[in-house]
C-alpha cells in the first residue's frame, strides 16, 4: 500500500502508481482507495455504454481485454482486476485516463481534456482533439521553463461562491517518439505508455511541475490544419465556447453517467470567467517555437 | 430508416469526386466548396468520434483494439440516427447488418498507382508495393500519432474482391472510366441504389458543378483539406495515362499481382 497525491486527494493504492507524487499532506483518511480484486462481472440486463464501458447502478465498469478490468465506485473506491502483471504500464494508462475522468465526475469535479500550464500563477489550458498537439505543446512550454499542472487530463474545481481552480495531476507528459525527438527530449530508458506503442512516459522534473491548484487564465483549443490558414487565431463567442463539450474529458460518458447539469454549469462558469480561443497549427514541428510564442502571448494578455 | 449507404473504393478511384457530385445533386445541382465539411460532420476514421463513442482514447489503444471496437462505434452512430447515413470508405467491406446499399468505384490499378504515388508523395514503385500488400493497414501510428484512425485497405485486389463478393445488400459497381466518359449517365445509374430519385436537371447541374476543372481550380486557389503530400489531390482524371507513364516492368508487376481481378473487371486484354 502506498499513498499518493492526485488532484489534492489522498489516494491509497495497492497498485504501484509510479507517475504520482507521494502523499505529503495531512494525516486525513484516504479520499480514494485503489484495491486489487475481483471486478463485478458484466450485467447482461443493463445496456453497455460501449464494448469497454458499462454503467451499473453502484459503479462504472471499464474493461480492456488482455489488460485489466476496473470498477469505479462513488468517487471513493476503485477495484483493479489485472490480467497483465500488476506493475504493467498498460494497466495504469486506463486508470489514469478514463477511470480518473469517471472519478472526477463522481466527485463533482469537471475532468477537462486539456494540458495545463502555469503562466504566472494562472493556468493556460491547452485543449483540442486527440492529435491536435496538446502534449507536444505542453512539453514545449515545459522546455521553456514553464511548470505544468497536468498533461491531457486535468480537473476543474467548481464551488459555489469560490473561484474556479485547476487542480494539479502528476508530473508526467506522454510523448510519441517523433515529438520527443523534435523537442530533444531523451527517451532512452523511459517506459512506454503501453508496451505496444511508440509513446513514452516522460517524467517532469520537480521544478517543472506545479503541485498547487491555480485559477484558470485562458482556454486555447488547438486545431491541426494544413496551410493555408484562413484564421490562424480566433476568439470564440460565448455560445460557440459553450458548445465545445470536447473540453470535457469523455463528455459523452459524462452525459450518460447523469452529469449533464453539472457539466453545463461548470462550462458556463468557466466560459464566463476566461476567454476561449482557437489556434490553428500546422503539422510542421519547425513552427513549434513560433506557436509557443503565439500561445504564450495569448497567455500573457490582460485578463478579460 | 436508419442504416448506412457506403461510397466505397480503393483510394484514388474517384470517390471524392462522387461524394462532391452527390453533395451537389442533393442540393439540386448547386455549386460546391471542396473544403466544406460533410453535412453531418461524421467521419469513419475520425479520432474524436471513436474516442467519445468508446469512452477511451484511441491514442492509447493498439491497432487490434481499435479494429475490434470500431464496428461498435459505427453501430452506435447508426442507432442514434433516424435517417440513412452516407459514408465514404476505403476499407475492405465489413459485415455490417445495417448496410442499406453501396456504390463501389473501381479504376484500372495501373492508373491508380500513378495517382496514389502523386497524392501520397511516394515513388510509383512504392505505390505499386502498397497496392500489392496483403491486409494493408493505413494510418497506423508508428512513431507519431496519425490524425486519422487506422484503416483497413488491404491490397488493391483484396479491396475490390471484398466488395465484389455476394452481399446481402445491393452493390453498384461503377468503373471510374465510365464515370469519366459519361458522368451524367453514371450518376443517374447509381442514384437509385443510394435511395435517391433521379432528377435529370439536377444530375446535369451537379455534373457541371463538379467538373474536374472546377475542382482543380478550387484546389489551386484554396488548397484541399484532404490533400496529404505536397502535390495536388485532383489529378487530370486521365484514363489509361499509365500507357505512357509506367515502365513496362511497372505495368507488368501490377498485371502479375492483380491480373485475376483485372481480368474480372475487363482491365486486361483478352489475350493477356
Amino acid at each position: 500500500m502506498s499513498d499518493y497525491h492526485l488532484f489534492g486527494w489522498r489516494v491509497q493504492s495497492a497498485l504501484p502508481l509510479s507517475e504520482l507524487l507521494p502523499w505529503r499532506g495531512d494525516a486525513r483518511a484516504p479520499d480514494i482507495i485503489i484495491e486489487i480484486g475481483a471486478v463485478p462481472p458484466v450485467d447482461p440486463e443493463l445496456p453497455s455504454f460501449s464494448p469497454a464501458v458499462q454503467i451499473c447502478p453502484t459503479g462504472v465498469r471499464v474493461a480492456i481485454p488482455a489488460v485489466a478490468s476496473y470498477w469505479v465506485e462513488a468517487g471513493q473506491r476503485v477495484i483493479v482486476q489485472p490480467i497483465l502483471p500488476e506493475d504493467a504500464v498498460d494497466i495504469r494508462v486506463f486508470l489514469l485516463g478514463t477511470v480518473l475522468a469517471v472519478l472526477c465526475f463522481q466527485r463533482g469535479l469537471l475532468p477537462m481534456h486539456a494540458s495545463a500550464v502555469d503562466t504566472g500563477g494562472r493556468v493556460l489550458l491547452l485543449s483540442g482533439e486527440s492529435g491536435a498537439g496538446k502534449s507536444t505543446l505542453a512539453a514545449a512550454f515545459s522546455a521553456r521553463g514553464y511548470r505544468l499542472l497536468s498533461d491531457d487530463l486535468c480537473a476543474l474545481e467548481v464551488r459555489e461562491g469560490q473561484p474556479l481552480m485547476v487542480l494539479p495531476a502528476f508530473p508526467r507528459v506522454k510523448l510519441w517518439r517523433d515529438s520527443a525527438r523534435r523537442l530533444q527530449v531523451p527517451i532512452d530508458g523511459l517506459e512506454r505508455s503501453r508496451e505496444e506503442l511508440d509513446k513514452f512516459n516522460v517524467p517532469l522534473l520537480e521544478a517543472r511541475f506545479q503541485p498547487n491548484a491555480l485559477p484558470p487564465a485562458k482556454i486555447v483549443f488547438l486545431r491541426r490544419e494544413r496551410p493555408p490558414e484562413k484564421q490562424p487565431l480566433r476568439r470564440l463567442s460565448g455560445v460557440e465556447a459553450l458548445r465545445r463539450y470536447d473540453l470535457v474529458h469523455r463528455w459523452r460518458l459524462g452525459l450518460v453517467l447523469g452529469y449533464r447539469a453539472s457539466i453545463f454549469k461548470a462550462m458556463a462558469r468557466l466560459i464566463e470567467a476566461v476567454p476561449v480561443l482557437e489556434v490553428a497549427r500546422s503539422d510542421n514541428f519547425d513552427e513549434l517555437p513560433a506557436l509557443v510564442d503565439k500561445v504564450r502571448a495569448l497567455g500573457e494578455m490582460p485578463h478579460g | 430508416m436508419s442504416g448506412v449507404y457506403w461510397l466505397a473504393s480503393y483510394p484514388k478511384s474517384g470517390n471524392t469526386w462522387l461524394r462532391l457530385l452527390l453533395r451537389s445533386y442533393v442540393t439540386g445541382g448547386a455549386a460546391i466548396d471542396i473544403n466544406a465539411t460533410a453535412p453531418d460532420g461524421w467521419s469513419i476514421n475520425g479520432r474524436k468520434e471513436f474516442d467519445e463513442s468508446i469512452g477511451l482514447t484511441a491514442s492509447d489503444l493498439t491497432d487490434a483494439e481499435i479494429q475490434a471496437w470500431w464496428p461498435a462505434v459505427l453501430q452506435k452512430w447508426v442507432q442514434g440516427r433516424s435517417d440513412p447515413g452516407y459514408l465514404k470508405t476505403h476499407n475492405m467491406r465489413g459485415a455490417f447488418d445495417f448496410t442499406l446499399g453501396a456504390v463501389y468505384l473501381v479504376r484500372d490499378p495501373r492508373d491508380v498507382a500513378l495517382s496514389l504515388a502523386r497524392q501520397s508523395d511516394r515513388s510509383i514503385d512504392a505505390a505499386i508495393a502498397m497496392m500489392g500488400t496483403q491486409d494493408n493497414l493505413m494510418d497506423r501510428s508508428h512513431n507519431r500519432l496519425q490524425p486519422r484512425l487506422l484503416q483497413s485497405w488491404g491490397s488493391w485486389s483484396q479491396n475490390v474482391e471484398s466488395w465484389l463478393a455476394p452481399a446481402p445488400f445491393p452493390v453498384h459497381i461503377l468503373p471510374y472510366e465510365a464515370m469519366r466518359a459519361d458522368p451524367a449517365a453514371a450518376l443517374s445509374g447509381l442514384l437509385p441504389v443510394l435511395g435517391f430519385p433521379v432528377d435529370d436537371a439536377a444530375v446535369k447541374a451537379a455534373v457541371a458543378a463538379t467538373a474536374l476543372e472546377t475542382l482543380r481550380a478550387q484546389e489551386a486557389a484554396n488548397g484541399f483539406i484532404e490533400a496529404e503530400g505536397p502535390h495536388r489531390f485532383f489529378g487530370d482524371g486521365c484514363v489509361a495515362g499509365w500507357r505512357h507513364l509506367l515502365t513496362p516492368a511497372q505495368s507488368s508487376r501490377i498485371e502479375e499481382e492483380h491480373g485475376r481481378v483485372m481480368a474480372r473487371l475487363g482491365y486486361l486484354d483478352a489475350d493477356h
